[in-house]
């Protein structure tokens, strides 16, 4: 059997990057975001830091569980920015919204992968090794 | 108005997230704890390692039925050279009888 190298390092740096992007708005509040929704941006702001740090976790260390409870936090934490920015109603705040909400698509896509990915090894463990 | 419309939004998507962080907490925990590979590389490992084995089990399969026929084939050639008349004395493939039945699988 060929074993590719593991490709984790670009998903460990974004997710990384989310994190420590969590932990400032959290001790910084977003502006935009906190001017729009009040004590919610340390909701989001949490659902960044920690979702961010255990998809490190799980893109580090190879384990999809990280993946598994981080993806839907940092989704929804980019489904905020979508909403906020697409309710201000500019061109440019609708153009910056379907770019984060591209985002949070693609953060959900690879959540269900991962999920797959869960379903596939707890069907393989009720078998026996060949 | 927009202020109105932003703060149920985003409760709703943050609860969306929050409640799907806690189902993913409960399978996640419950597949590890039925004996599921923790690791990506090895869960990937086990299928490719399961389709090797469907694909060993299909080529021994195939030779299985490749034997019987060639065996069928000879046991009738030996009937009818020796007068017998085998029976059913002209076989219908499954090919032959496409759209009326499925094709049944060798016992």
């Amino acid at each position: 059997m060929v074993q590719s190298p593991p490709r984790r390092g670009t998903r460990v740096a974004g997710y990384a990057m989310m994190a420590v992007g969590g932990a400032v708005a959290f001790a910084i509040p977003v502006t935009t975001i906190e001017a729009s929704t009040g004590w919610l941006v340390y909701l989001w702001a949490a659902f960044l830091l920690i979702g961010g740090t255990l998809a490190t976790y799980g893109a580090w260390t190879d384990r999809w569980i990280g993946e598994l409870l981080g993806l839907p936090l940092i989704s929804s934490a980019f489904g905020v920015y979508f909403v906020v920015l697409a309710l201000t109603r500019t061109v440019s705040g609708a153009a910056a919204a379907l770019a984060f909400g591209a985002i949070s698509l693609i953060l959900l896509a690879r959540w269900r992968d991962v999920g797959q990915i869960r379903v596939e090894a707890t069907r393989a463990a009720g078998q026996e090794t060949p | 108005m927009t202020n109105d419309l932003i703060i149920p939004i985003v409760t709703l998507l943050l609860g969306a997230g929050g409640v799907s962080f806690v189902r993913a907490l409960f399978t996640g925990f419950g597949s590890l704890r039925g004996g599921a590979r923790a690791r990506e590389r090895e869960a990937f490992d086990d299928l490719a390692r399961a389709r090797d084995a469907a694909d060993e089990r299909a080529e021994w399969a195939e030779a299985d039925r490749d034997f019987w026929r060639d065996t069928a084939g000879r046991w009738r050639y030996q009937l009818v050279t020796n007068g017998v008349e085998p029976d059913p004395p002209s076989p219908t493939p499954p090919s032959a009888r496409r759209g009326h039945t499925k094709p049944s699988k060798p016992s």
